[in-house]
Order: structure tokens, then sequence, then C-alpha cells
């Protein structure tokens, strides 16, 4: 478990921005959360780090400017750094650790459509481990908010059209690096 | 627009049906091979999770109580330096050093008196 506490001697907020975050709150933490887990496979640890995420954002809102960038780019910013200090921290690539439905359906390859759905979802998770960070990024941007291509070129700092050719071109590799391994 | 743009452009409005968790169009111009990438992929828009309620509001309980706190100590902050303020104006000094001269006046005449009976 990662240890949430933090020194809350810099919250200075005023009213109106703390009327501000609670609404923000409401309308991202379920989208950082998603975020999260899709890349955290841990449920405790997607909780601790979405924790550490609103944190960090409510000590540092005050600096935030809405007039220099969307809260949806700041936020999932923060996210984004936040995650990669967690993989940095603990230096093992989450993709790759299967999550409890996937471990429960390879446990049980009794229905044998299961056991492909698993074996499935496995190598796809090893094959989007093998893509460079920022075709990751795209990816997870993309899948676990539906984000529209504007929104994440805004959080990766891109163009829309370079977003869509990162995303073209990732989940072309995606279906080829399957497709050899199904034909192996 | 060239062939590949055209393809591209296509299949990236076609993967926002994907992640919206809508069917693929039938009747769309997508060639086999791209339904079947964009259909590979459609795995992936049931990884991630929703956060429980009581995990929400237990966040939201713990970032209001911290900003409780810092409402507290700002309050304990301010409240004090008013005060300080109030003791630094010249009419509030001038007032304070008539009352200190008044208390000496007052047991020099006590001791005096105490002195000469």
């Amino acid at each position: 478990m990662v240890n949430t506490s933090k020194n809350t001697d810099d919250i200075q907020i005023s009213g109106d921005k703390r009327h501000a975050f609670a609404v923000l709150y409401e309308q991202f933490m379920p989208k950082i959360y998603r975020y999260i887990s899709f890349r955290i496979r841990d449920d405790n640890m997607a909780q601790d780090l979405t924790s550490i995420v609103f944190e960090k954002a409510l000590t540092k809102f005050n600096s935030f400017n809405s007039e220099k960038a969307a809260f949806s780019t700041w936020i999932f910013t923060i996210t984004r750094n936040t995650v990669i200090d967690h993989y940095r921290i603990y230096k093992k690539n989450e993709y790759l650790m299967p999550d409890a439905a996937t471990k429960a359906s390879a446990q049980n390859p009794s229905p044998e459509n299961e056991a492909i759905k698993a074996e499935n979802t496995a190598r796809l998770r090893i094959f989007l481990s093998r893509l460079n960070k920022r075709e990751q990024e795209a990816i997870v941007l993309k899948y676990s908010n539906g984000m529209s291509n504007r929104e994440i070129a805004e959080v990766l700092k891109l163009t829309e059209s370079n977003v869509g050719s990162i995303l073209c071109r990732t989940i072309r590799k995606l279906r080829s690096s399957f497709v050899e391994w199904q034909n192996e | 627009m060239n062939n590949k743009q055209k393809k591209d452009k296509l299949m990236l409005e076609n993967l926002d049906h994907i992640v919206a968790g809508e069917k693929l169009n039938e009747k769309s111009e997508l060639d086999k091979e791209t339904k079947a990438t964009l259909e590979l992929t459609r795995e992936m828009t049931s990884w991630p999770k929703s956060p429980s309620k009581e995990f929400k509001a237990e966040l939201k309980a713990k970032l209001t109580h911290q900003v409780a706190e810092q409402k507290k100590r700002d309050a304990l902050k301010s409240g004090g330096s008013e005060f300080q303020e109030i003791l630094n104006r010249p009419a509030w000094q001038l007032t304070i050093a008539a009352i200190i001269a008044l208390i000496i006046v007052a047991i020099i005449i006590v001791i005096i008196y105490i002195v000469q009976h």
C-alpha cells in the first residue's frame, strides 16, 4: 500500500475555489480512477494513487490557471506523472499483471471460450506493454475515458492529427502482433 | 486525401464507436482487416473500472477534512495577527502608555502614603 498521508500545511483555497474544486472532483474523479485502473490492475493501488492525485491537485489548485490550460489537461498531467513515479518506484510493468477476472478465467478453463478470452486479454496486455510510452499513453487515454483526439493532444502536448496517426499506427501494430502470435 | 489518409480517417471515426461501446456500422466502408483490428481492441474498453461509491465518498470526506483543518489553522493565524495589528496602531500605543504611566503614579502615591503613615 502507498502511504497517502500528506502534510496539508500549504492547502490554501478561497471559498469560491473550494466550491469549484468540489464540482471538478465530482466530474473528474471517476475519469481519473478509470485512467489509473487501466494502467494499474491492483484495485487498492489504483485507489491509493487516485487519492494521491487529488491531494496533489488540492494542494496545487491555487496555482491552476484556467486561462493557461483546461482543468482536464492539468489534472491528467498530474495523474500521468503520479503513475510514472509509481512505475519508477516499483520498477515493474503493471500491464503484465493479470487482473482478478483474468486469473479466475485462466484457472477455470472449463468453458473454452472463457479460457481463450483470458489468453487473448493476457496477450493484448503483453503487446500493449511493448509499445513505446507515447503510444501507450494515447491508447490508455482513448480507451479508459473515450477522450477525443483533441483532448488527448492537449494532455500529451501533440497536435490532433499527430494523435490520430499514433492511434491508427498503434492499433495496427497491436493487431499485427496479435496475428503473428496466433500464427506461431 | 490519399488512400492511407482516407483509411485512417475511417478508422478513427469507427474507433470512437468502439470506445463508446457501440457496434461498428455494417454499411461502413471499412475493410475486413480494419474491422478485425478495431474489434480486437474492443476488449480494452472493459479494462478500466469505475470507482466504488464508498471510495468516492471516502476520498471526498478526506479532502474536505484536510481543507477544514487548514481553514481552522488559517483562522487561528489571522486571529493572532489581527490582535497584533491593533496593538501596533499609534492611538492604542498612546492609550496603553498612558495607562501604564497612571499605574506607576498610583503605585508611587500608595508607597508615599504608606511611608508617611
